[in-house]
């Protein structure tokens, strides 16, 4: 029977636990009409209105099948990138809005569903989900690395006790 | 290497705690804020029908550029298109930010717009205080402002009500439904359909919002 070392389950929970965090925040926003999204993006005012509607329609979905996908573990180098780009993306554009002492106009962060005004919290908080998606991939990749050295390496100590 | 994998799994695991910590929390308390009942407004501080489908509560500050903007290009088009049809019941509740640059005169504006009301001249002071915010937030005379859209009778009544503080109770009133609401910026948009409640963005643009309103209505 295969044993799993700490660092395997470890990720995985972790994983699991990013995967459910994307599958909560499409569940805000398909939950309300897709124009209350609309609106969190247009806010923003990084991109034309039409864009900002279009986004809101499809992104929900997209961050609904990242998160499953990073549940259920299939395409891990994929899902994980994807996820440490779209979080990137996010962060930025939340750091360009961030008006630390600013009373009037402040933005939703449009993260889980409307009225959540950007803060020092929700930085800290997609700051943290970024790390922990950065480090996943990473993660990720040195395991695919990992394999791919371990099946090269059987075949060619297979070849060395052959010939000796 | 599982000392790299290690290292990893520690920051991740971090960062996670943090991440899914500051997800709920400020979740629980945002779900708690907009689900206040949208209590009835001060007849002379609303415009359209108590009657009407959709309700629209917006607490602002007439020193604010963003609410002058959200006057201008929402509330002046909506009054014909929704309010005036009986489609949309605005409620406005002043919430004057203090302890801000700029905003010194917030509540001096506040109390003649609520005496404006009182008069029942809620509308024309309303308007002259957003279109004439740079004169008086720059130099503070509020009174002026108001002057030049009230008569001479009405104006002595408005500078008695504030003077004699007789409308501060109004203007703290709301100020404080705004802080039990947990408002922490100006404009700050309450839309109530049916009992529920949905929070907008003070820079929300019309042809959103009229998309959005034309499908509560349809509900």
């Amino acid at each position: 029977m295969r044993r799993f070392s700490a660092g395997w389950w470890a990720f995985t929970l972790l994983r699991v636990l990013l995967g459910a965090v994307f599958v909560y925040a499409a569940y805000t926003k398909l939950r309300a009409s897709f124009l209350l999204f609309a609106m969190a993006i247009d806010a923003y005012k990084v991109m034309p209105e039409s864009m900002a509607v279009a986004l809101a329609h499809v992104l929900p979905w997209f961050e609904l099948s990242l998160g499953l996908a990073l549940i259920i573990g299939i395409w891990q180098r994929v899902t994980t990138s994807a996820a440490t780009a779209m979080l990137a993306v996010f962060f930025t554009a939340m750091v360009h809005a961030y008006q630390p002492n600013s009373k009037e106009g402040q933005i939703s962060c449009g993260c889980f569903g409307l009225g959540e005004p950007i803060s020092g919290r929700t930085l800290l908080r997609d700051g943290a989900l970024l790390a922990l998606s950065l480090s996943l991939a990473i993660a990720a990749f040195y395991a695919a690395r990992r394999r791919r050295v371990a099946q090269l390496a059987v075949p060619a100590a297979g070849a060395l006790a052959e010939r000796s | 290497m599982q000392l790299w994998r290690g290292m990893l799994a520690a920051i991740a695991a971090v960062a996670m705690v943090a991440g899914t910590a500051g997800a709920t929390g400020q979740q629980a308390r945002t779900r708690a804020k907009p689900a206040a009942e949208t209590e009835p407004g001060p007849p002379e501080k609303t415009l359209g029908s108590p009657n009407a489908p959709i309700v629209m509560e917006v607490f602002s500050d007439y020193s604010c550029p963003v609410c002058r903007v959200f006057y201008e290009n929402v509330v002046r088009p909506m009054v014909d298109d929704y309010i005036s049809t009986g489609k949309v019941y605005l409620i406005h509740r002043d919430f004057p930010l203090t302890g801000v640059i700029g905003h010194e005169h917030s509540r001096q504006a506040a109390l003649y717009e609520t005496a404006a009301a009182r008069i029942g001249r809620f509308q024309e002071v309303d308007a002259a205080l957003y279109a004439r915010q740079a004169d008086w937030t720059r130099n503070g005379n509020v009174d002026a402002v108001v002057a030049a859209v009230l008569s001479p009778k009405e104006m002595k009544r408005v500078r008695e009500l504030v003077q004699g503080g007789k409308v501060d109770s109004f203007v703290n009133s709301d100020r404080s439904l705004g802080d039990s609401k947990g408002v922490h910026s100006t404009p700050t948009i309450y839309v109530t359909v049916h009992g529920h409640t949905d929070v907008l963005p003070g820079n929300v643009s019309y042809s959103l919002l009229r998309r959005y309103l034309d499908e509560q209505l349809q509900k």
